[in-house]
C-alpha cells in the first residue's frame, strides 16, 4: 500500500480506481473486481459436452472494497464478496510503528504461500496451483507482526491466527495457527535492496489438529476430489519455501510446500498411525510477449499480451508406517496419490481495467497401485476467463 | 474421463491389494461357503470405537468408515462399511453395508465388491427376506444369496444378521453373463411407470446408477426413456414391443414369484414401484429382485394388488400372451413352493437355524414372543396360500 503523496489536498481522483484523498495524511481507495468465467472444455465431466452457454458461464468472483492508509499511520482494507453466506474477505487494519515493525490485525492471509499470498487480481493463471489450494491456508483471523529489516533486505511476517475463526473465537477449544515467514531480496532496488527482481522465502506453519477427518485433501483443477480427507488428531507442520525472479520480459516462479499432519490414536484399534505427509510445487514461468506500457517487443500484434506456463504437482501418503499401502481413511501406511499437472496460457490486458485469460490444463492422477477408480489417463480442461477490476 | 482399469500395469497393481488385504490364504473358502444357508455364520468386524459410535450417531447418513472384517478365520483389510436400508435405518441396530472396493476399486473378497448386512428389523420372523430370494432362485430368477450370521463388533455382540449378495456389476454380469449397465431403482415418489418426460435428470432420480467408471447422462438414461416411453406409447396389441427394453420373459416369472409370496413392496408395490434393480445389456434391460423382507404379507393377499394402478403390470396384462405366461408364471412359483412342502421345510429349517441367535438378539426390533409368532404364521401362508391362490387364478385363465 503506498503513502500519500506529499501536498495533496482533500478531494477525490479517478486514475485506476476512485480515491478519495484527506490532506497529505489519508488516502481511502474504492476496489471493485467482477471475474466470470466459460468452461470451454472439461474431459473430467462426461457430459460437459452437452452443456448449453449458461451452464458453461459462472462468476468467479464479484468483490467490492476499500483500502487505504489513515494519518499516514494505519493501513486498513475491508473487502467483501456479494451475494456469499460469509461475505468477508480482508478485514484487517494494520499498524505501522517503523519500517521495521508493522502490528496487523484482523482477518486476512496467513503469511506462507507465495501464490495464495498474491491477488486473485494479480494471478498469471486462472487457478491457483493444487499444492498451493490444497495444502496451504487462506484467511484466518490473527494478529501478526510484520517489517522489513537490513536496508529492506529482509522481511518478515509472525503471527498466531485462529482456523475457522467464525464460529469459535479465542474460545478454550480454539484450533490456532503460528505462522512466520521470512523472505530475501538480495538485489537493489535503486538506493537500497530488496528489489522484487529476485525475492527468496520460506516459512513454516503450525495448527492444532483436533481429532476428526480433518485431513488434507487433493482436488482436480474443476473441483472433483481425487484424495480424501483422512482421520488425524495433534498437530500439522507445515513448511514452504519459495523462489521468485521478474524481469521486464519475462519472471518465473517456484514453489514447495509440505505437510504432515499426526495422528494419534487414529488407527481401527485405537492405536497411533504414521504421519500423513502432502506435499507439492510448482514452477511457472510467464513471457511478457508485450509490455503493458504499450511498448511492443517483437512483432506481438496485442497490447499486453503474455504467455504463460506452469508444471505442478500434488501428493499424498505417509511418513511410515507398517504394513500394505491402503488409501481408507485410517491406513497407517497411506497409499501414494497424487497429481501432475501442465498449464498453458495466454493473458492479455486490452486496458487497465480489463484483463482476458485463457488456461488449457492437462491433469493426470498418479497412482501407482491402480486404486482409484478414475484411473490415469490424461485430461483436459480449458477455461476462459474475463476480469474487470479498479 | 477415459478409464484404464483394465491396463496390464494397473491389473498387476490390482491383484497385489488383492492379495495384500486377505490376512489368510483365500482359496481354501469360496462364495458357495460365505452363502452357504445351512450354517448360521459369525462375522467380526474392528473399527474405531468413535466411528461405530458416528455410525449409530449419523445412521441417516451414507458416511463410510475403515474396519477390518473376519469371517471364517479370514481377515479382511481395508474395508468400508456404513449405515444402509430405507425403512430398515435403525439407529440401535443398523443395517450394514461392507464394501471391498470402496478404498480399493479393484479389490475383492473371495470374488465380491461388497457384502450387505441385512438388520432384519422390518421382519419380526428375520427369515422371509431369505426364504423369498431362494424361492425366486428356485423357480430359475437371478436374485441374491443370502446366510445368516451373527454379528460381533469389537468383540461384542451386535445382533443377528442375514449376510446377503449384493446386487452390483460383479452379481449382474454373472447372472446375465455380459457386461451391462447396472440400476438401482431409488423410491423417491409414488411411481407407477408413467412417462417420466424428456429430461434425463427425471430418470437420473428414480435409477441411480451403480456403475464403476465415468458414463455420460445419455449413455446411461437415454435407453431408460425410450423404454418408458415405449411401455406408455406402445400401440394397443402391440405392448411387445416393450422387450426390446425390457426383458419381459424374466420380468413376468419374476412378478409370478413374487405374486404368490404376497409381495406388497416390490414391482407393483403398494406406493409405487420399488426394491428391484435394472441391468442393461445392449438395449434391454432385466429385472433383479431385491430387499423382499416384506415377503409373504398376507395368505389372502390378492393376486393383482397394485397391477392395474401400474402402467407395466396394466398393460402387460393386457396382452393376452403376457397374461398367459403371467399366469403361468405364478402357477410354477405356487409348485416350486408346493412341491415336497418345500416353503414351509424351509421356514422350519431357517427358524431353526437361526432361533438361539435371535433370542439372544437384545438389538432387535420384535420381541421374543413376537419372533416365535411371526413363524408361525409363516408356517400357516406355507399350508395355506397356494389354495388361495388357486381360487384366484382361475378368472385369470
Amino acid at each position: 500500500m503506498a503513502a500519500p503523496a506529499l501536498g495533496q489536498e482533500t478531494g477525490a481522483t479517478w486514475n485506476k480506481q476512485p480515491t478519495i484523498l484527506i490532506g497529505d495524511w489519508s488516502r481511502i481507495d474504492v476496489h471493485a473486481r467482477l471475474q466470470s468465467d466459460y468452461l470451454v472444455r472439461n474431459e473430467a465431466d462426461p457430459d460437459a459436452a452437452t452443456l448449453g452457454f449458461e451452464d458453461r458461464l459462472s462468476l468467479a468472483r464479484k468483490r467490492v472494497g476499500v483500502e487505504g492508509m489513515l494519518f499516514d499511520r494505519v493501513g486498513f482494507q475491508v473487502e467483501g464478496e456479494i451475494g456469499d453466506s460469509q461475505p468477508w474477505r480482508d478485514v484487517y487494519a494494520d499498524v505501522k510503528v517503523n519500517r521495521a515493525l508493522h502490528i496487523q490485525a484482523g482477518r486476512f492471509k496467513v503469511p506462507f504461500s507465495l501464490e495464495q499470498l498474491t491477488s486473485g487480481t494479480e494471478l498469471d493463471f486462472i487457478a491457483r496451483a493444487a499444492a498451493v489450494s490444497d495444502l496451504s491456508p487462506s484467511r484466518d483471523i490473527g494478529v501478526m507482526v510484520h517489517g522489513r529489516l537490513a536496508d529492506r533486505m529482509v522481511k518478515y511476517e509472525a503471527g498466531v491466527f485462529e482456523v475457522d475463526a467464525a464460529s469459535r473465537l479465542w474460545t478454550a477449544g480454539a484450533v490456532r495457527t503460528l505462522a512466520g515467514r521470512v523472505t530475501i531480496a538480495p538485489l537493489v532496488d535503486g538506493k537500497s535492496r530488496g528489489s522484487d527482481a529476485l525475492e527468496i522465502s520460506a516459512a513454516l506453519l503450525r495448527t492444532d489438529l483436533p481429532e476428526g477427518r480433518g485431513g488434507l485433501s487433493g482436488h482436480l483443477v474443476m473441483g472433483d476430489t481425487f484424495f480424501h480427507p483422512m482421520f488425524v488428531n495433534g498437530a500439522r507442520t507445515r513448511v514452504g519455501a519459495s523462489v521468485a525472479w521478474n524481469s521486464k520480459r519475462a519472471s518465473v516462479r517456484g514453489e514447495l510446500i509440505r505437510s504432515m499432519d499426526t495422528r494419534l490414536g487414529q488407527a481401527i484399534d485405537g492405536g497411533d498411525l504414521s504421519s500423513l505427509v502432502s506435499s507439492g510445487g510448482y514452477v511457472a514461468g510467464l513471457w511478457h510477449l508485450a509490455a503493458r506500457d504499450g511498448h511492443r517487443y517483437g512483432h506481438a500484434p496485442l497490447r499486453a499480451l503474455d504467455l504463460t506456463a506452469r508444471f505442478d504437482r500434488l501428493s499424498f501418503g505417509s511418513a511410515a508406517g507398517a504394513g500394505d499401502a491402503f488409501l481408507n481413511p485410517r491406513a497407517d501406511r497411506v497409499a501414494p496419490i497424487g497429481k501432475d499437472a501442465w498449464t498453458l496460457g495466454v493473458n492479455w490486458h486490452p486496458n487497465r481495467w480489463v484483463k482476458v485469460q485463457a488456461n488449457t490444463v492437462r491433469e493426470q492422477i498418479v497412482d501407482p497401485l491402480a486404486l482409484l477408480p478414475i484411473g490415469t489417463t490424461p485430461f483436459w480442461s480449458t477455461v476462459v476467463r474475463f476480469q474487470v477490476a479498479m | 474421463m477415459m478409464s484404464s482399469l483394465f491396463s496390464p500395469a494397473r491389473s498387476a497393481a490390482a491383484l497385489a491389494v488383492i492379495l495384500a488385504c486377505v490376512s489368510a490364504p483365500a482359496s481354501a473358502q469360496t462364495q458357495a461357503d460365505l452363502f452357504d444357508d445351512t450354517t448360521l455364520h459369525t462375522v467380526e468386524i474392528v473399527i474405531h470405537s468413535r466411528d461405530w459410535s458416528d455410525l449409530h450417531e449419523h445412521f441417516r447418513s451414507n458416511d463410510h468408515y475403515p474396519c477390518d472384517v473376519i469371517w471364517n478365520g479370514l481377515r479382511m483389510r481395508n474395508v468400508a462399511v456404513r449405515s444402509r436400508g430405507n425403512g430398515s435405518r435403525y439407529q440401535n441396530k443398523p443395517g450394514l453395508e461392507l464394501s471391498f472396493d470402496h478404498y480399493a476399486s479393484q479389490q475383492r473378497f473371495l470374488g465380491l465388491r461388497g457384502l450387505v448386512l441385512d438388520n432384519l428389523v422390518t421382519d419380526p420372523s428375520m427369515i422371509r427376506e431369505a426364504t423369498a430370494m431362494a424361492l425366486m432362485r428356485r423357480v430359475g430368477v437371478p436374485a441374491p444369496r443370502e446366510a445368516p450370521a451373527r454379528v460381533f463388533v469389537n468383540g461384542a455382540y451386535a445382533g443377528l444378521y442375514m449376510m446377503v449378495e449384493p446386487v452390483d456389476t460383479v452379481f449382474a454380469q454373472k447372472a446375465f453373463e455380459q457386461p451391462g449397465l447396472l440400476f438401482e431403482y431409488r423410491w423417491t415418489y409414488p411411481f407407477f411407470a408413467s412417462f417420466p418426460g424428456e429430461s434425463l435428470d427425471a430418470y437420473a432420480v428414480l435409477f441411480e446408477s451403480r456403475n464403476l467408471g465415468v458414463h455420460s447422462m445419455v449413455e446411461l438414461y437415454a435407453p431408460m426413456r425410450e423404454m418408458f416411453r415405449t411401455i406408455n406409447e406402445a400401440p394397443e396389441g402391440a405392448f411387445a414391443q416393450v422387450d426390446s427394453y425390457l426383458d419381459l420373459t424374466s420380468l413376468v416369472r419374476a412378478l409370478g414369484a413374487s405374486t404368490f409370496m404376497a409381495e406388497w413392496d416390490g414391482v407393483f408395490g403398494y406406493d409405487g414401484m420399488n426394491n428391484f434393480y435394472l441391468y442393461r445389456t445392449g438395449e434391454q434391460a432385466h429385472m433383479i429382485p431385491w430387499d423382499r423382507d416384506q415377503a409373504f404379507h398376507a395368505l389372502d393377499y390378492p393376486l393383482l394388488a397394485g397391477v392395474d394402478q401400474n402402467v407395466l403390470g396394466r398393460r402387460m396384462l393386457e396382452d393376452p400372451a403376457l397374461r398367459a405366461a403371467y399366469v403361468q408364471a405364478v402357477t410354477e412359483a405356487m409348485a416350486a413352493a408346493q412341491g415336497d412342502g418345500w416353503l414351509e421345510r424351509e421356514f422350519t429349517r431357517q427358524f431353526a437355524l437361526i432361533r438361539d441367535a435371535a433370542l439372544a438378539d437384545a438389538l432387535k426390533v420384535a420381541t421374543n414372543e413376537e419372533f416365535e409368532q411371526a413363524f408361525a404364521e409363516l408356517v400357516t401362508f406355507a399350508r395355506k396360500r397356494p389354495a388361495f391362490v388357486q381360487n384366484e387364478l382361475i378368472p385369470l385363465r
